[in-house]
């Protein structure tokens, strides 16, 4: 990736300003010193100024005004010169590359490897014989760290390829311009004020003003995010037709147009920069595994420095006593935790995979789980992304159109004459048609060649009429007037398709109260009567009951052309319009909505029971969104905003008091004038929010006001836009088929069916994989106990070493490896979407019963069962517990080889050594029997083993085999490799811990029944964890 | 404050308002008034005094939290001292536990010969006097250099006095294992056989000015072979030590030395050993090679091995099995 780098980008010509813009953590690179300081200002100036809105005043300004600003002449463009001092000075057209600095997961046992060498060298130096026990160990403990550190930086660097999905969307070559010739340039070198032209298909190469256009369009829709194209000319730069950004493209025609900016300053520079610019916060399962690494080294540490003085006041030499150090460390540190935690995730990603939602960084398959706040995009999100028609007005009546997803049955009355004139307008009045070679396709699937509204109306009278075409054939246009912004309203006309009626049908569509105007009669059940102030009345009635659903109003009217005047022949002329446009017959209302897609209103409700509340933030119009909101649940049925309760109470908006509402739609310029303290109030005051007409800028306001709260918050998105806002979530949802390259970069999961019900299965997942991983480290914990004891008995009372740190490693690395991952298939004891999202503050994924019950109840239990099995080995062989009593340094002498035993016999030292490593071998057998039995009481917290089925989970016992089976391996494979120190193990050892095991069991079982007998006293509060 | 529901609830703010606080004063006085609950009495102290004294109603959920409160302390009651009670049963059952899992075991260990051998099917050797480094270094000139070793070999060799061995042990007819055996009744103490200090020649320190010749510069080293329960040493035919040079220059270096019992003959008659228990005063057989004209001021690599029937000596791993090595150095000036 870094070596990629200069080939992607240019020259940095602005070194040093680009170092603060693209800073990707705090404090990560002090190394800087003394500039640092006043990069880090810059730095959080410059976040704070892209936070605001996207302002650019060029769209406004005239040509000539344009050509003065920038100094440049639209016909002859800039002269060389001046375009290499621009160049110069701005730097490239290139976006900076964010710069990553590498961290290298630092875990204790990279001190224990070290330790480790260390105290070779200065055994080497005493005595050139010494074992190379130690070096074995330093060189495990290393590959270890260094594993984990290429574990860590591959993680890591799978997030920088953010940048480069950018980098992809910069145009090769851009044809501009200069000292009045056309040439072409890369289109690095492009400058403010240059001319460049702008063919169909091309990428538009940096931010330009349009100067001229021959039938060019342009989609912006990876810049807004809006699929429908805004044709209004709006005051923010992003929704104006002119100018037009980088990265856009377009389709089809020729334009000229002038830069206005480049690089790092364009819209979609600033975007990236601020993307990469807002610091990743830390997962939730990060912070709590760095939360537990703190644990675990502060009991390490503490209790190696405290044996360590121990060791050195009871006069054993310093170079022992660091051994004994480095034992106490390795036995406490869960050396495997990291893979299996890692492994554990991928197999919850996989399963959520499967499930639709595409994790890209693991530790997100957690922070959907721990999500609070879920900051839900409305258009294909939360919508099926179509319009679809849902709602029709004519004889005075409302009637309901079937919305769901494949308009099956349409139950309207049809048998009314007024439908007739309608459909027939429905389908006339429409220049959408499908795509041919579509046959076998279903209607709603079909591909169409037209703009929204066209085709849900070309959709919805294909499925209730028929074949459209034919129809549209047997009444042949004779003429059309087009929709514009200025009519808004489109006309044709056409023949009938009566063979006795040679008069001429003229019908129109449009802005309801455009059409309305132009019309002095309605149809009322066919008949046509006179519009007056009651039928007015009852139109706007049901245009302002539409508009308020949210929905998009359509006017429909018609006139037969009278045969007398407008013959046969008669010619139509469009631009002079030589035929009447008034006195019409107003036939109908159409309304169209982006309908909610049919499972999420019941994913909304598993969000509410699952205590997450579920915010709309949305571009669109706040009734729309309004709309929408109710009709998923995202507002319930019975909840009312300031403004609804104000309307019902007819009371003004001010009087009301903000208690009694528990919903808010609140508008991007409201946002706009809101205090950082005003938002908090906000988001905790109502529980049910809807942003509307936001501006990405605003996600990203949004974003951090919900953080604040120390809410966990999930955000989707899918244009460009949205990536700075997914990039500050906690967790970042890009859409799998409507996202851009770059939202799907920034983000840590995609949704591969775009759908927001998919979210709820994994923020199941989540939960469920956060409990499975409290049992993981539960078990992983237990054992360090077992691990640990030797060493602080060995210093204590002299035994010879009951398990050596090798062995340690085989058990760590080797046997509770796959039994740790079993857990993770574990099924949830309880219904987990019933209960709140944890908060990530305080409930820990180890907390202090966790620890307390690992280390001090059931590991120390361990430890005893282990021990009993080492004494057993030991007295079997003829050395009685009694007798190991300060045996140590006897023990351990290479010179003594006479060393008497209880019964009198005599024993060399490497007939020692030997027993050793079988007590070794017998304290890991003994270890690995109650692990077993520890694996067991893991799978539930809370309920009993019966209760969750000791079979359900096959894993488990896949775990279980693969435990006894690597121990048989270790003891009866590799028992006379002598670097392993494992020795043949009696068959009958295998079984001394087994009682133990069952005491372990019991215990567990005892535990879990109190808890559930006596929730919330004593026993609850210090046992569960 | 603290927290009275199951934890995974406490992240509503909700919630965590209603502890103990909000119940009427006439509730707490008698919580208090039972007063084993210290919990409790904190929660009174941290809550606002103005909170107390405003009566709020008694809601269902302080209701609920009071009978849970009241529940764990009827169970198991909430004293921080109940923990360390807690604890004490629990290591105390632990520690009885592993008592009687430590006493079970030992039921099947037999107090006179031990359940397994398999790890000493070869009987190490090993040197008297014992040093830490086996190397043995005299300074001719220095006696305090051979002194501690003169000491370790009195004490050593104190057992061997003839009165002693005369005194507790048999004489056996030499050249047969001495056997014991049970038959069905256990028979002890068992007899040893004597081994006398005199067989030991010149190198049996009695009236030895030369103190083991470790004052002339001749010293003398004992060789004996670790003692192994039931071990049938030699494998009914005789079996001696012999003692070389480790490498060639070693050799030259050692000179000639003289061996006692002659030849370094150990005599089938001290086995088989029967135990620490049962063989209560067996004393084993040594080998004493006095050295007689080492090289002085060169450290000498000496090998001396048991050439037995059934004791291998070249095991890999083991340098002690049936062998061992130690350094000589004669200084003189």
């Amino acid at each position: 990736m870094r070596l990629k780098t200069p080939e992607i980008y240019s020259v940095e010509l602005s070194g040093t300003e680009d170092v603060g813009k693209t800073d990707t953590g705090d404090g990560k690179e002090k190394y800087r010193g003394l500039k640092d300081k006043r990069l880090e200002l810059k730095k959080n100036h410059q976040k704070e100024e892209l936070k605001k809105e996207v302002d650019l005043e060029d769209h406004k300004l005239s040509i000539k005004e344009l050509e003065r600003k920038y100094g440049t002449n639209i016909v002859t463009g800039l002269s060389s010169t001046q375009a290499a001092e621009l160049l110069a000075r701005n730097g490239p057209n290139a976006l900076t590359p964010p710069k990553e600095t590498p961290e290298i997961v630092k875990f204790p046992q990279a001190d224990g490897a070290i330790l480790c060498w260390i105290a070779y060298g200065i055994q080497y130096f005493n005595d050139k014989s010494s074992s190379l026990d130690s070096v074995y160990l330093g060189c495990v403990l290393a590959l270890v760290v260094i594993l984990t550190g290429i574990f860590a930086y591959y993680q890591e660097a799978k997030s920088t390829n953010i940048m480069a999905s950018f980098s992809k969307m910069i145009p090769q070559q851009a044809l501009v311009i200069r000292d009045s010739e056309k040439k072409t340039v890369p289109a690095e070198q492009l400058v403010v004020g240059d001319i460049v032209e702008i063919k169909g298909g091309d990428k538009i190469p940096a931010d330009i003003r349009l100067l001229s256009t021959q039938g060019c369009k342009v989609d912006n829709s990876s810049l807004t995010g809006n699929l429908t194209p805004s044709l209004r000319t709006h005051d923010n730069p992003l929704e104006a037709e002119n100018p037009w950004n980088k990265m856009s493209t377009s389709p089809v025609g020729t334009a000229t147009g002038m830069v206005i900016n480049t690089g790092d300053r364009t819209i979609i520079g600033q975007i990236a920069s601020l993307a990469s610019g807002v610091g990743h916060e830390k997962t939730p399962i990060a912070i709590e595994i760095e939360h537990f690494v703190h644990i675990v080294a502060g009991v390490a540490v503490s209790i190696g420095i405290l044996f360590f003085i121990i060791a050195v006041s009871m006069k054993y030499y310093v170079l022992d006593s660091i051994i004994f150090l480095i034992g106490i460390i390795v036995a406490n540190v869960p050396e495997g935790l990291l893979a299996t935690v890692t492994v554990t995730l991928s197999l919850t990603a996989k399963r959520m995979a499967k499930k639709n939602c595409l994790v890209k960084n693991l530790e997100a398959v957690e922070t959907l789980g721990s999500t609070s706040i879920i900051c839900s995009d409305k258009t294909g999100t939360l919508t099926q992304n179509r319009m679809t028609v849902a709602h029709l007005w004519f004889d005075n009546q409302i009637f309901v159109a079937d919305t769901s997803e494949d308009h099956s049955n349409q139950v309207f009355d049809q048998s009314s004459g007024t439908w007739a004139s309608l459909s027939k307008i429905i389908t006339l009045c429409n220049r959408a048609e499908f795509r041919p070679g579509q046959e076998s396709v279903p209607i709603m699937k079909k591909v169409v060649v037209g703009d929204a509204s066209e085709t849900a109306l070309l959709k919805f009278s294909e499925v209730i009429l028929g074949d459209v075409m034919e129809i549209r054939k047997r009444n042949r246009k004779v003429a059309e007037i087009p929709f514009n912004s200025t009519n808004k309203f489109q006309l044709s006309i056409h023949e009938t398709d009566d063979p006795s009626d040679k008069r001429f049908l003229m019908v129109m569509k449009g802005a309801p109260e455009r059409v309305l105007e132009k019309c002095s009669t309605i149809m009322v059940n066919g008949q046509e009567q006179p519009l007056d102030d009651s039928t007015a009345e009852a139109f706007h009635t049901a245009y302002m009951e539409l508009g308020g659903l949210g929905e998009r109003v359509l006017g429909f009217c018609h006139l037969y052309l009278p045969a007398d005047k407008f013959p046969e022949t008669y010619s139509f002329d469009v631009d002079t319009v030589n035929f009447p446009t008034s006195n019409l017959c107003f036939v109908g209302l159409l309304s169209m909505i982006d309908p909610p897609r049919s499972t999420v209103p019941d994913a909304v409700t598993k969000c509410r029971s699952a205590g997450i509340k579920v915010i709309m933030v949305t571009g669109d119009h706040p009734i729309t969104a309004k709309a929408i909101a109710k009709s998923v649940g995202i507002i319930s049925a019975n909840s009312e905003t300031v403004e609804d309760i104000a309307k019902r109470l007819n009371i003004p908006v001010e009087q009301v008091s903000k208690r009694d509402a528990k919903a808010a739609v609140v508008t991007g310029m409201e946002l706009k004038d809101m205090s950082p303290e005003q938002l908090d109030e906000l988001l905790t005051d109502y529980s049910e929010i809807v942003f509307a007409r936001t501006s990405p800028q605003q996600k990203l306001i949004i974003v951090e006001g919900c953080q604040r709260q120390d809410a966990v918050v999930a955000v989707t998105g899918d244009g460009v836009n949205d990536s700075p806002a997914l990039k500050k979530a906690d967790i970042g949802i890009a859409m799998g088929i409507a996202g851009s390259d770059a939202a799907k970069n920034a983000a840590d999961m995609v949704l591969l069916d775009d759908n927001f019900a998919s979210i709820v299965t994994g923020v199941e997942e989540g939960r469920l994989i956060f409990d499975n991983l409290k049992k993981t480290i539960a078990y992983t914990l237990t054992k360090n106990i077992a691990e640990l004891c030797p060493f602080l008995i060995y210093i204590i009372a002299g035994l010879p070493l009951p398990i050596g740190t090798i062995t340690i490693l085989f058990i760590d690395l080797g046997t509770d490896i796959i039994p740790s991952i079993a857990l993770a298939y574990e099924k949830a004891e309880s219904d987990i979407m019933n209960r709140k999202p944890r908060h990530k503050k305080k409930d820990r994924l180890v907390n202090a019963p966790l620890a307390i019950y690992s280390y001090l109840h059931i590991g120390l239990m361990q430890a005893l069962g282990a021990f009993v099995v080492y004494f057993t080995v030991y007295a079997q062989e003829g050395f009685r517990p009694s007798a190991l009593i300060n045996l140590r340094v006897e023990w351990e002498k290479d010179s003594v080889n006479d060393l008497e035993d209880s019964y009198g016999q005599e024993w060399t030292q490497y007939q020692r050594k030997y027993l050793e490593w079988t007590g070794y071998t017998a304290f890991f057998v003994g270890i690995m029997i109650q692990q077993i039995a520890d694996l067991i009481i893991r799978k539930t917290r809370r309920n009993s083993i019966f209760q969750q089925g000791l079979f359900r989970n096959k894993v488990i016992w896949v775990g279980i085999a693969s435990q006894i089976i690597i121990a048989l391996i270790l003891s009866y494979g590799l028992g006379s490799v002598s670097a392993l120190n494992f020795t043949m193990l009696r068959p009958q050892y295998w079984f001394v811990a087994v009682p133990h095991a069952i005491l372990i069991w019991v215990y567990d079982e005892v535990r879990k029944l109190f808890i559930r007998l006596y929730p919330g006293s004593w026993w609850d509060k210090n046992m569960y964890y | 404050m603290q927290r009275l529901g199951p934890s995974l609830w406490t992240w509503d703010s909700s919630w965590q308002q209603a502890p103990a606080t909000s119940l009427p004063l006439g509730v707490q006085k008698i919580l208090l008034g039972s007063a084993f609950t210290s919990k409790i009495k904190v929660v009174l102290n941290q809550g606002p005094k103005k909170e107390i004294l405003v009566l709020l109603p008694l809601g269902v959920s302080s209701l609920l939290n009071l009978w849970v409160q009241l529940q764990g302390c009827l169970f198991l009651g909430t004293f921080p001292a109940f923990i360390l009670l807690f604890y004490l049963v629990f290591y105390g059952f632990l520690t009885a536990m592993f008592t009687l899992t430590m006493w079970v075991m030992l039921q099947t260990v037999s107090d006179h010969t031990p359940k397994y051998q398999d790890r000493l099917a070869t009987p190490g050797l090993m040197i008297r006097p014992k040093t830490e480094n086996l190397d043995v270094i005299v300074n001719v000139s220095d006696t305090e250099s051979w002194d501690q070793h003169v000491q370790k070999l009195n004490k050593f060799l104190e057992p061997y006095n003839d009165s002693i061995q005369a005194q507790k042990n048999d004489v056996c007819r030499p050249g047969r294992y001495y056997e014991q055996p049970d038959n069905g009744v256990l028979n002890y103490p068992k007899r040893a056989c004597q081994f006398n200090r005199t067989q030991l020649g010149d190198c049996s320190g009695i009236g030895d000015p030369t103190h083991y010749g470790y004052s002339t510069g001749q010293p003398c080293v004992f060789i004996k072979m670790n003692r192994v329960i039931n071990f049938y040493a030699g494998a009914n035919q005789s079996m001696n030590v012999t003692c070389v040079g480790k490498r060639d220059e070693d050799a030259e270096n050692l000179g000639s030395f003289v061996m006692f019992p002659a030849n370094g003959n150990i005599d089938l008659m001290y086995f088989p050993y029967y135990g620490k228990k049962f063989h209560v005063n067996y004393t084993q057989p040594l080998v004493a090679v006095k050295f007689l004209n080492v090289t002085p001021n060169v450290e000498v690599n000496v090998e001396c091995r048991i050439n037995a029937a059934n004791i291998a000596t070249d095991d890999e791993r083991d340098k002690f099995a049936g062998r061992v090595a130690f350094k000589l150095r004669i200084n003189k000036t």
